[in-house]
């Protein structure tokens, strides 16, 4: 654990041999496309107290094919037929520049605050803490080297200069580092988009987030199709991450393969 | 982007640096007061690098003052060569210390450019004088980052095209001051250079400060962790300070009456006049007081007399206390008691907390945004959790008060740093020191407004307290405490040092008094039903109620006792102790009841708190015999 304690609650020194039996549940859990000692030591760099570990919201194993959503979570059932790969949402939207998504925790209480105190209050010091949750997804998800470059959703420069950080940025650094994937700063936000708990509606959201992204000019276009995996912090309806497929497909003469992972989905 | 320029003042002394947002509004200001040359040293988007090359360039001014040299165009020279050096050597700096590879060289931090900026929009002053008056008036009193200053003179539906420049004006003629929100200075050794950090709103160092790459500025950044829940302050966030200059004039008079029918002991009357004394400054240029009051000696009241002083002065009062739920309570009982003041609560999730107030009600942490505003700031329980060590909040509370304000600490057990300072000592004949009664800077209350001494502890040692209570065996003293306690129909608070132990607690409890099982429940500070709970002791439903130091201090319960089990856990200190034996026999009804320490092995705290306890009561006997003597 750092030194700041646990992110979530500040307790400092929890009881460890506690702890140690948490991060060992979790471990076995989560290693699936890794290994378990792998996988051990990313739950145990978690700044988090056994308390905390324990009740991280961590997606199950039935999701959604392609969105990542979990379909043991309570009140989405309804939203998914046996039998089906793909929840309604996902099959409703049809073919798509995004392969998938893929989320590691549900969007519940556990971290809304944690969330907030990272992009409004700008305690950019959980940058650490999200990059570390970030790549435990991606050892839990995806195989290593199975992407060419990593791409963080941008703010409008409007709000980038607003909160003086790109939350997203700042984690995908992280991720680029614990990971050895290079980050590309390939695309830029050219609609200033309401924020996300002012908009109501999926329909408005999926309206508003159209052409909202632009491949950067300077950013060249690599030769071969490259394998691309978006980052952000949460997924609601999607539209921003497929805004952003988007953009990416959109001047390309060769299609590149899209992935996103989202911390919270 | 906002950029800094930075100008020397030659021409009528001092001759001074400034750093202006908008060089035109500077230009004409100076051109109306007294037509001084300017000389322009540079410019940069970093506010905190702007004033740390001003406070170098104060510095070589002062040395060619006393020299006395004349500032010649050579000297401004000189300045632009010591500026360009500081941005250097910042430059050279910040990269050692930002460990972060964000890929950028180490000479590209912090910009620096001469000369003035092209394209400066040729008005300099679009408000109008009616303007400049009402933001004036809004920010007086307060110390606001540039974000939190936008949002509330949004909240006062004020709009005006060219903020900066207004404030600029402000600042000019000495209404306003602004500073970085976090200041940075290059400290020279022999051993080896570093940066200096420090959050100009709460005082924090460079271990609280995190160095970061801005967006907003576009330069090396730094933001300061400690203040953050009230926004960020940064290098590049420009931190405002207007202090109130004159007393609210328009409601003067009426404001201080008071509607209060209760009535003071004579030790209460005594002490109370005491403070007005202070307040109305009988006794020399003292800033600081300290009010020492037993716990149940009325604290609240004895304020009223130097509250209702500030008030027929036309000056406005601060009561700060450590905790939101105290304020929620002592807003509406202090608006009740003087009816014509406007009192207001300020704590984070307050609407009111932006109004114009005579007496307002604060949690310590929302004083860091008052600047200069109040003649009488009263901290409550200066010994509580926020306050204590805690030079941040001391500072702020410091800087709510007016220049020539008065500054009263209340507490039933002030810290030692606070009884150093502001309490005498005196010596018997024997030798022993004791407390004096009262000194120019503080009063002590020994005795209950009741008349009633405080009960004192006892301390029971019992050998493996950890392991008897893991083992579910009997405790005798404490066993028979809770028993007789809980026999004659009283309530009981057990106190334990740490969250984990309440339920274990309660757990043994309940096995070992079985007749009192459902009287139980346990209680900390992370439990989501902590206000029912403490609502139904309140209302007796619950008998006894295991706790943390939570219900240390504010909670009155009428025949209650007290056992404090693992009374040597360093959580409770002294003073913790002190206010916990403070919570029995606090109604007059009721005046006595039981104490119990237990420990596991001999501490000095307990020990201690009995001592003060003991101290107070013969000191409240000897001011009872003085008074039947005389």
């Amino acid at each position: 654990m750092s030194q700041r304690g646990c992110v979530r609650c500040g307790i400092r020194a929890a009881a460890r041999n506690q702890r140690e039996a948490v991060v060992r549940s979790w471990a076995v859990r989560l290693s699936g496309r890794t290994s378990y000692a792998h996988m051990y030591r990313l739950v145990d760099q978690l700044p988090l107290c056994a308390g905390c570990l324990e009740e991280m919201p961590v997606i199950g194993e039935r999701i959604c094919e392609q969105c990542g959503r979990s379909w043991d979570h309570k009140g989405q059932q309804n939203l998914l037929e046996s039998g089906a790969l793909r929840c309604r949402d996902c099959r409703a939207i049809g073919g798509n520049a995004l392969v998938g998504n893929r989320g590691l925790l549900l969007y519940n209480e556990w971290g809304k605050d944690l969330l907030g105190l990272y992009k409004y209050r700008g305690d950019e010091r959980l940058a650490d803490f999200f990059g570390k949750l970030l790549t435990l997804a991606i050892y839990r998800y995806f195989r290593s080297g199975q992407f060419d470059y990593l791409v963080a959703v941008p703010l409008h420069a409007k709000r980038l200069s607003e909160r003086g950080f790109n939350q997203m940025e700042r984690v995908a650094g992280q991720l680029s580092r614990a990971i050895g994937v290079p980050v590309q700063d390939a695309l830029t936000r050219t609609k200033e988009t309401a924020k996300l708990s002012q908009q109501t509606g999926r329909e408005v959201r999926i309206h508003s987030m159209q052409d909202a992204f632009a491949w950067k000019g300077e950013a060249a276009h690599p030769k071969k199709p490259s394998r691309i995996l978006l980052l952000d912090d949460i997924y609601t309806t999607g539209s921003t991450l497929r805004a952003c497929a988007q953009a990416i497909h959109k001047d390309e003469t060769v299609k590149s393969y899209i992935w996103s992972l989202t911390i919270f989905r | 982007m906002r950029e800094y320029l930075l100008y020397v003042k030659i021409g009528r002394e001092p001759i001074q640096a400034y750093v202006t947002p908008c060089f035109r509004v500077d230009q004409n200001f100076w051109q109306e007061q007294e037509g001084s040359q300017l000389y322009v040293i540079g410019r940069t988007p970093s506010l905190a690098m702007a004033f740390s090359l001003r406070e170098r360039l104060h510095q070589y001014l002062q040395e060619r003052q006393a020299r006395h040299d004349d500032v010649n165009e050579q000297a401004v020279a000189r300045m632009r060569q010591i500026a360009l050096t500081g941005v250097r050597e910042s430059n050279a700096l910040y990269g050692d210390t930002f460990s972060d590879d964000q890929g950028k060289s180490s000479s590209e931090w912090f910009e620096w450019r001469e000369g003035i900026a092209e394209q400066e929009d040729g008005s300099s002053l679009l408000s109008t004088r009616g303007e400049v008056e009402l933001v004036k008036e809004v920010l007086a009193g307060r110390a606001l980052l540039w974000e939190e200053m936008e949002r509330l003179l949004q909240t006062h539906g004020i709009a005006v095209p060219d903020l900066p420049q207004l404030l600029q004006r402000l600042v000019l003629s000495g209404d306003a001051q602004w500073l970085p929100g976090v200041r940075l200075q290059v400290r020279k050794s022999w051993l080896r250079h570093s940066l200096e950090l420090e959050c100009m709103r709460c005082g924090s160092g460079k271990e609280k400060i995190e160095l970061t790459t801005c967006h907003t500025c576009g330069q090396g950044c730094a933001y300061c962790t400690e203040c953050l829940g009230m926004g960020r302050s940064k290098c590049c966030t420009p931190f405002l300070c207007v202090p109130a200059k004159r007393a609210p004039s328009s409601h003067t008079g009426h404001t201080g009456r008071l509607a209060w029918s209760g009535r003071y002991s004579r030790d209460q009357e005594v002490a109370a006049d005491r403070a007005r004394q202070f307040v109305l400054n009988h006794w020399g240029r003292n800033v600081e007081f300290l009010i020492w009051a037993v716990c149940g000696a009325g604290k609240t009241e004895l304020l009223f007399p130097s509250v209702v002083a500030a008030l027929e002065q036309g000056e406005r009062v601060l009561i700060a206390t450590p905790r939101k739920d105290v304020v929620l309570e002592l807003a509406p009982r202090i608006q009740r008691v003087f009816p014509e003041a406007r009192v207001i609560a300020v704590h984070g999730s307050s609407k009111e907390k932006w109004e114009e107030c005579d007496i307002a009600i604060a949690t310590t942490h929302q004083v860091m945004r008052f600047y200069q505003r109040f003649f009488l700031v009263v901290l409550d329980e200066v010994d509580a959790f926020p306050y204590h060590q805690n030079p941040v909040l001391y500072r702020a509370v410091a800087r709510a008060v007016k220049t020539g304000g008065r500054l009263l600490y209340l507490s039933a057990t002030p810290p030692r740093y606070l009884q150093k300072r502001l309490v005498a000592k005196k010596k018997s004949l024997l030798g022993r020191s004791s407390y004096a009664l009262y000194s120019s800077s503080h009063v002590l209350l020994p005795g209950r407004y009741h008349g009633h001494a405080l009960p004192v502890p006892q301390i029971c040692t019992v050998s493996g307290l950890d392991k008897l209570l893991a083992a579910g065996r009997v405790i005798t003293p404490l066993h028979d405490m809770l028993k007789a306690s809980l026999d004659a129909g009283r309530q009981v608070f057990v106190f334990v040092p740490r969250i984990e132990e309440v339920p274990r607690m309660l757990g043994y409890l309940q096995v070992m008094l079985p007749d009192y099982r459902e009287g139980m429940a346990g209680v900390h500070a992370s439990d989501p039903a902590r206000e029912e709970k403490v609502m139904a002791f309140r209302e007796k439903a619950v008998k006894l109620m295991v706790t943390t130091t939570i219900l240390e201090r504010g909670v009155t319960i009428p025949g209650s006792d007290v056992a404090v089990v693992g009374a040597q856990a360093p959580v409770f200190d002294e003073a913790s102790l002190v206010q916990i034996a403070g919570r029995v026999g606090r109604s007059p009804d009721d005046p006595k009841g039981t104490v119990l320490f237990v420990q596991s092995y001999r501490a000095a705290a307990p020990q201690a708190a009995v001592r003060q306890i003991t101290q107070m009561n013969q000191l409240a006997k000897l001011l009872r015999d003085r008074r039947e003597m005389a």
